[in-house]
């Protein structure tokens, strides 16, 4: 119905578009640096897509899921490792030539372009596994699986979407700072907790699972903003 | 258009109330829409049903009234029960759809009714959507005048054997007295379109037409005494239209008619449901004859009564017929109740396989498809009619008659296959080499050309029933005859029984239609927009305030 379709879009995209008008969109640099992201883990996604596509049908299993979601987490974190390695060249070079008239980046700058990234990641994410569902629920019918009864695929979706679009912002941040102090547990971490995350989902295979996933993502994503604004907090002064 | 969650019948006193779509079997959705009809609960909670035929046929439906017609009959006995088993849906108004199911909705509605139990209607649960907006409103009258409906009706046929030399035989001094004998060609049911025939009319229609055929290949009929006529009457299930016209059409002496006049019938033989004579465990098809009691105000039965006992016993042994039970009321309701009504002197008999009750299950239903007719019965119905049709018709010229018991089972096959198989239905060879029939084209690209046992609706009126189909002079014509006073004055005449006016709805295209699916309820739908614009402003309202603090923190440091 078409209630449905506005309340989703709400509550899976409400609270990263309302993010995204009032700390991102202040600065154009920071807005044209997160579509690029987007873009590019858009491209990312689609060629994990095209990947599987050779071992088309995947068996509906627990097993045959986790080996596709582990494959897609592990190129997207050598994708991260290689975004950063082109985003500190490109900092690097820009740095050099702003340099000559007594400019350089804060580390708040720094914060704010690892946010930029990594809202471009969660957004992507968002867009992939949640926007392109939802054109369904602008009619009259919804969908609901036996394993989950008490929410729809798309109630699912969107909490997945809320959930992962604050994760992988708070990743990326935490990773660039991973990188940028050379703290391997850091970087580790964020990939550990990706992975974690991806893993939490295939919950959902199992009867009411979904209860238990969902609420847990929401927790894992409001965990990770406590970080990275504390982390935030205490770096961005300097 | 109507959307409530679908409810097993078996489920319903465990699913928690409100409105809902009830799927029930077909063998108990009889019970259950008479139960609807009178409970006021039911009437509240139930905004639609949905009948499912796969889980099996009921073993019994009629959706006549126990006494079909009951004002129509020469006696009063309105609570005498000839159809046990009526239920008298047709005369019923539900006032909420009620489908009968295809074989693939019926499959796909039990297991979302079954979720839907499971679960007791929480969260999505699983709905039928409903889409059927009639176009007619208020009466027939004023759906006539407003195009918005067609009338029920059909066209009857009649003919005579021999053919009347002359079409004004009935005028001139040497006419012969008629013999008519009549049958029924169609029903009615709840579900019209899906209407069967085959015991209700059509058994008594094949042994008619057998009877007639059998009469011309003995070929004795130049030397007969007597006129023999038949009339097929349509609609006769809706306040006997078509008798009713027939007589109308005589009264008026109309072109349609002439050479058959009222005046000249003095004895009317009626077939009414013969198919289920045969008796496998005494090999014997047993036949009842029902006449008005004689010494009353109608013609004397006698000469009819005696000519089809003593044809049933010329017959051969397989053959017997009797006199119906005298405790009967009168004759069971029949075409020839019009007859007495407007010529009581004529003597009328009616030849049925029941007795003091109907013997078929399915009078007027949609499961009369005719497993309880057997062609042996047919064609002993047939023989037993030549016969006394022969002895009654018979002058002193006349030789007897020689009927051969095969040829007649062979001419009911084929009439058989015909009128009451689905396949081939009007593709059969001997209707083919006749006309072109009708083909009804279903939704899913199939195609049928059996019998339907409704009449249907008339898309075309004119005087003449050979015009041009082009002309739509539906409404005028019905209002003419309408607001005619002959017609008025000759119902008054003969006292007839109110006049309802039958009529289909028009409906627009593509409509009814039904939709299950899986819906998500208010509360869940309206509960996730209300979170969801909170949690947008509260992220909006945190981010900035978190944004200022940042900016404050960044200041002081």
């Amino acid at each position: 119905m078409p209630i449905d379709f506005f309340g989703l879009i709400f509550l899976g995209l409400g609270p990263g578009i309302a993010f995204f008008i009032v700390v991102i969109a202040r600065k154009s640099f920071l807005v044209l640096l997160s579509l690029f992201s987007a873009f590019l883990w858009l491209i990312v996604l689609l060629f994990t897509s095209a990947i599987f596509r050779g071992f088309l049908p995947v068996a509906e299993q627990t097993g045959s899921y986790a080996g596709v979601l582990a494959a897609s987490v592990v190129i997207q974190e050598c994708v991260r490792y290689g975004v950063w390695r082109a985003h500190r060249k490109t900092v690097e070079t820009l740095e050099t030539m702003a340099r000559a008239s007594g400019h350089r980046f804060t580390l708040l700058d720094r914060l704010y372009m690892a946010l930029a990234w990594g809202y471009g990641h969660g957004a992507t994410h968002c867009v992939f596994f949640f926007l392109s569902l939802l054109p369904l629920t602008a009619s009259k019918g919804t969908y609901y699986i036996d394993a989950c009864p008490q929410m729809s695929i798309f109630m699912v979706a969107a909490l997945y979407s809320l959930a992962f679009g604050t994760i992988l912002a708070c990743l990326m941040v935490i990773a660039f700072d991973g990188y940028m102090s050379r703290s391997p547990a850091l970087v580790l971490g964020v990939a550990a907790v990706h992975m974690g995350a991806s893993m939490l989902t295939l919950l959902n295979f199992q009867a009411n699972g979904c209860i238990a996933a969902m609420p847990a993502l929401l927790g894992l994503g409001l965990l990770l903003v406590a970080y990275t604004v504390g982390l935030c907090w205490r770096k961005g002064g300097r | 258009m109507i959307t409530a969650p679908l409810v097993h019948l078996d489920d319903m006193p465990r699913v928690p109330g409100g409105p809902r779509v009830v799927v029930a079997p077909a063998a108990d959705a009889d019970a259950f829409l008479t139960a609807f009809l009178s409970s006021a609960q039911l009437r509240q909670d139930v905004v639609g049903v949905l009948v499912d035929p796969t889980t099996g046929q009921p073993t019994h439906q009629s959706a006549a009234a126990p006494f079909p017609d009951a004002e129509f009959a020469p006696y009063s006995a309105p609570s005498y029960i000839w159809n046990p088993g009526g239920t008298n849906f047709n005369r019923q108004n539900f006032g909420i759809p009620i489908y009968l199911l295809t074989a693939a909705l019926a499959n796909e509605t039990s297991w979302r009714a079954a979720y839907n139990a499971k679960h007791k209607l929480k969260g999505g649960r699983h709905v039928a959507r409903m889409q059927l907006p009639m176009q007619a409103q208020g009466n027939s009258s004023r759906c006539i005048t407003e195009d918005a409906c067609l009338p029920v009706g059909g066209y009857g046929v009649w003919t005579a054997l021999p053919a009347i030399p002359d079409i004004y035989y009935a005028a001139n001094g040497s006419a012969r007295p008629i013999t008519l004998l009549l049958a029924q060609v169609d029903s009615a049911s709840l579900f019209h379109d899906l209407t069967r025939a085959a015991s209700t009319s059509l058994s008594g229609l094949i042994s008619a037409m057998v009877a007639l055929s059998l009469l011309v290949r003995a070929n004795a009929t130049a030397t007969y005494e007597r006129q023999l006529a038949f009339a097929a009457l349509p609609g006769e299930a809706f306040g006997y239209m078509g008798s009713k016209r027939l007589l109308y059409e005589m009264a008026l002496n109309s072109t349609f008619v002439r050479g058959l006049s009222l005046d000249l019938i003095d004895q009317v033989l009626e077939v009414g449901q013969v198919g289920g004579a045969w008796n496998t465990a005494v090999n014997q098809s047993n036949f009842y004859l029902h006449t008005q009691p004689p010494g009353g105000r109608f013609g004397d039965a006698a000469k009819l009564l005696s000519a089809a006992q003593s044809a049933a016993t010329t017959e051969s042994a397989t053959v017997n017929a009797e006199p119906a039970s005298p405790t009967n009321p009168g004759i069971p309701p029949s075409s020839l109740m019009n007859f007495l009504r407007v010529k009581p002197s004529v003597a009328g008999m009616v030849l049925t396989d029941f007795d003091t009750a109907f013997k078929t299950p399915y009078f007027q239903s949609e499961y009369d498809e005719g497993f309880n007719v057997t062609v042996l019965a047919l064609a002993d119905a047939a023989l037993l009619l030549a016969r006394t049709l022969h002895s009654l018709a018979a002058g002193p010229a006349t030789p007897a008659l020689e009927l051969n018991r095969t040829a007649a089972r062979f001419l009911v096959a084929d009439l058989v296959v015909c009128l009451i198989l689905d396949e081939p239905g009007m593709r059969c060879p001997t209707a083919a080499a006749l006309m072109s029939p009708d083909i009804e084209i279903f939704y899913d690209g199939t195609s049928s050309a059996a019998v339907q046992g409704y009449p249907g609706i008339i898309r075309w009126v004119d005087y003449d029933p050979r015009a041009s189909r082009m002309s739509y002079g539906v409404r005028n014509n019905v209002w003419r005859w309408r607001t005619d006073d002959t017609a008025a004055g000759w119902e008054r005449a003969y006292s007839w029984p109110t006049d309802p006016m039958w009529t289909e709805s028009n409906w627009p295209s593509l409509t009814p239609t039904l939709v299950v699916f899986q819906q998500e309820s208010d509360a869940t739908a309206l509960a996730t927009l209300l979170v969801g614009v909170l949690f947008t402003a509260f992220t909006g309202f945190i981010s900035w305030v978190g944004v200022k603090a940042f900016e404050k923190h960044l200041k002081s440091q």
